[in-house]
């Protein structure tokens, strides 16, 4: 037996420990005297030692954005916290910032746009016209924000989609009685005044949308729920708007 | 190779000389993951995205040498965990978490490489700049031992990647791929003796 090449088999058999003994030690002694079969064992064990060596592979980064997002959009989580924010919750955040940082920037431009009345009448209707600019443009961004919201329904943290949409409410209601009441009295100053209050109260709610967005994004948790609880307190229905 | 005498010490009372690490190793991270599983049960987002992080590595490197191309392999390893996530329900535990997760993987591996052959005979890309070769003891390159996988059938390339890289035994590749263990090991050893003649040609 021992003059005898073992087969590619056997010598994988060999290799894995899983011939008899008797076989085990005929293959031994053959090795021992033929250095093809020698050869051809070291090359088999070679590679088995290769691969065992070949390391994993980190995949990139957006696999698993990819992967959270998708299950996001089935509404598969309830539940959300720590990096979990970070990773999938920022791009939405993120839309929400860009709509909310664009209302802000189109108000104070407008502010300094204002032309000079000539009279208490062009003055009146050039309040209407710019309260009815401003109403568009922030239903605007309140349509884009709540579509952002909606499409994370279930993933927004309940804490935080609760302030949202309870500042939000508390700012249309008073946008609606200030509406009512310039319908009630167009010329009006303390109902245009109040309109135009409650459009600087949503900016400012808006504002502190982005500054919790930004501790958000730093991964401040903490900060960002004392921004919420501070969001609280500026929006109390008890503090008139 | 080798010198006069240089002869491979094996086991005589059989056994594999390239079994997987100890036991108590792969019994914690079972432990870890079995948690981490039935928080992702509870809804808990946190403990599936620890769960990728703790596996995407082992996944994503079994998909890049199954499927010898990237792109492929990063949407199949999405797949896979999405997979993983909806059938999570009905993963009982019986087996480890790592390994029910690799059978799905070479599965859906093996599927696309049957719908893609299907397709189109060879499409299979260098892997070079992806794949990280090292020089190993033996002086066989890794990057020379990626590619060469590349060139074994999908069926013993699966084998040979479950029990040499990510070190299953004959048993648990078999359940894996629904085989034998004689089937298994029947692939395995195709893979190396064909593996041996791609390297030494």
């Amino acid at each position: 037996m021992t003059d005898e090449h073992p087969d590619i088999e056997r010598l994988n058999d060999y290799l894995d420990g899983d011939l008899a003994p008797r076989e085990h030690r005929e293959i031994e002694s053959h090795l021992r005297q033929c250095g093809d079969c020698r050869r051809s064992l070291d090359e088999l064990s070679a590679i088995v030692r290769a691969a065992s060596e070949l390391p994993p592979v980190a995949p990139p980064e957006r696999i698993w954005e990819s992967v959270a997002a998708s299950l996001i959009e089935r509404k598969s989580f309830a539940r959300t916290s720590g990096s979990w924010w970070r990773s999938a919750l920022y791009p939405a955040l993120a839309a929400a910032a860009a709509i909310l940082l664009g209302a802000s920037l189109w108000l104070a431009m407008r502010g300094e746009e204002r032309p000079t009345p000539t009279d208490q009448a062009a003055l009146a209707e050039m309040v209407t016209k710019e309260l009815e600019a401003a109403e568009t443009h922030y239903d605007k961004a309140i349509v884009g924000l709540e579509q952002i919201i909606a499409q994370n329904e279930g993933v927004l943290p309940a804490e935080l989609a609760s302030v949202l949409n309870q500042n939000l409410d508390l700012i249309e209601n008073a946008i609606g009685e200030s509406r009512a009441a310039i319908a009630t009295e167009p010329q009006s100053t303390a109902a245009q005044e109040s309109l135009l209050q409650a459009l600087r109260s949503k900016v400012t709610l808006l504002q502190n949308t982005i500054l919790l967005i930004n501790e958000v994004r730093k991964g401040q948790g903490e900060n960002a729920l004392d921004l919420i609880d501070e969001m609280r307190k500026t929006t109390d229905p008890s503090n008139p708007i | 190779m080798g010198s006069p005498g240089a002869v491979i010490e094996t086991k005589p009372e059989g056994g594999s000389l390239f079994a997987p690490p100890p036991s108590l190793e792969r019994d914690a991270k079972r432990r870890e993951d079995d948690e981490l599983v039935a928080r992702t049960r509870r809804g808990d987002m946190e403990a599936f995205e620890a769960l990728y992080r703790r596996h995407s590595p082992a996944v994503f490197g079994l998909a890049l040498r199954m499927l010898q191309n990237r792109a492929d392999a990063e949407d199949i390893l999405q797949e896979i965990f999405i997979q993983a996530h909806d059938r999570l329900p009905s993963f009982e535990g019986r087996s480890a978490f790592g390994t029910w997760l690799y059978r799905l993987s070479v599965n859906r591996c093996l599927d696309h490489l049957r719908s893609r052959g299907a397709k189109e005979q060879s499409r299979t890309e260098p892997l070079t700049p992806e794949l990280p070769g090292r020089v190993t003891t033996a002086g066989t390159r890794g990057l020379e031992l990626e590619r060469a996988i590349g060139e074994l059938p999908p069926s013993s390339r699966a084998a040979f990647l479950l029990h040499h890289v990510a070190g299953f035994d004959h048993k648990e590749v078999g359940e894996m791929m629904g085989i034998a263990v004689g089937t298994s090991k029947s692939l395995v050893h195709r893979a190396r003796t064909r593996l041996k003649e791609i390297l030494t040609r």
